[in-house]
């Protein structure tokens, strides 16, 4: 299970090393804070869950076992759960409701946006805008799990055992969430995009 | 592979093949080619991958870098919570034997001290600190009588 090139790092993370500690989050905070960014769309709690994501890794890094699971999906499935509890929050839950009754794209989509600003051609570049605001719309109108299974494979290529092991399902249930989560995707952007 | 399970496979991960479950791709390719229904059916996802394709992320690597430097930060200062949440009641722990250590067998009684535990037995702290020296100043006198009513 483990790979070649932590495996090393993994054991004196173990034992308690700070430097084998940095260069751990130097090697996999960029690919958990693109996960977490995907499915909150909101900077400053991404940033605090990614930061809540590796202290959790710290306090209960006897838990893990490198022979049984990779560290990438070990902090993946970690970071899942944060995110679990922060969808479950109650500011969260009526900021949810407002976004998908009102339509509204979120900050991500600002800066979306703002990014394809002042490119060679405004046109296609304001059309992509509109279609990324459209992507990113719809995959936040979706059901949290749906979201995670499809940011999980199609963005941070996941297989699909570990993927399933990050959402504690079965493979075949992981597909079925993949399943709805696209066909809902395609309804919601041809509504979008009409 | 049959075509329920392709179109499954198709309908979950999309038309790339690269996504695919990578144990039964070369199957899942094989049969994508047998018949003109299995080769419609990635077409029908490649639009939606193209749109997923769009969902960029803004350069996030100053902020990751900042995160990185907070997180070792927390760390550190855990440490260094815990470091001092188990040395420190081992600490005291030790001061505190050598106090009780040597309360225990290091004072050793001077000889007036001997004779006024013989005369007035250590009952408690009040008789330590005010009546042995009273007794004590009140001796010479006691003396004097006695060698008083002899003379």
């Amino acid at each position: 299970m483990v790979e070649e090139d932590d495996s090393q790092i993994i054991k004196q993370v173990l034992a308690g090393s700070e430097s084998a500690l940095r260069q751990l989050l130097d090697q996999h905070t960029q690919r958990i804070f693109s996960y977490v960014r995907r499915m909150t769309s909101n900077s400053t709690e991404t940033e605090d869950i990614v930061q809540e994501t590796f202290i959790r890794f710290w306090v209960s890094r006897d838990r893990f076992d490198p022979d049984r699971v990779k560290l990438t999906t070990w902090l993946h499935r970690i970071a899942h759960n944060l995110c679990i509890d922060y969808f479950r929050s109650p500011q969260q839950k009526e900021k949810q409701v407002a976004v998908q009754s009102e339509g509204q794209g979120g900050q991500l989509t600002q800066e979306s946006k703002e990014d394809k600003e002042g490119k060679e051609n405004p046109d296609t570049d304001y059309e992509l805008g509109i279609r990324a605001a459209a992507v990113h719309k719809a995959l936040m109108g979706l059901r949290e799990r749906q979201r995670s299974a499809i940011v999980l494979c199609h963005y941070q290529n996941f297989s699909q055992q570990d993927a399933a092991h990050i959402l504690d399902l079965s493979v075949d249930a992981l597909e079925s969430l993949l399943r709805r989560g696209r066909s809902k995707l395609k309804q919601r952007l041809a509504e979008e995009l009409k | 592979m049959n075509l329920e399970r392709f179109t499954l496979i198709v309908e979950s991960y999309g038309a790339d093949p690269q996504q695919w479950p990578e144990d039964e791709r070369v199957e899942a390719l094989a049969f994508s080619r047998t018949s003109t229904e299995a080769m419609s059916i990635p077409d029908q996802e490649i639009e939606l991958d193209q749109y997923l394709a769009l969902f960029e992320l803004p350069d996030s690597k100053p902020l990751v870098r900042r995160i990185v430097q907070q997180i070792v930060q927390q760390i550190v200062q855990q440490i260094a919570q815990q470091i001092v949440q188990q040395i420190v009641p081992r600490i005291a722990q030790r001061i505190a034997q050598r106090t009780e250590k040597s309360i225990l067998f290091e004072r050793k009684p001077g000889r007036m001290e001997q004779f006024l535990n013989w005369v007035l037995p250590d009952f408690d702290d009040l008789a330590h600190t005010v009546w042995r020296p009273a007794l004590a100043v009140c001796m010479p006198l006691l003396l004097g009588v006695v060698i008083g009513l002899h003379a």
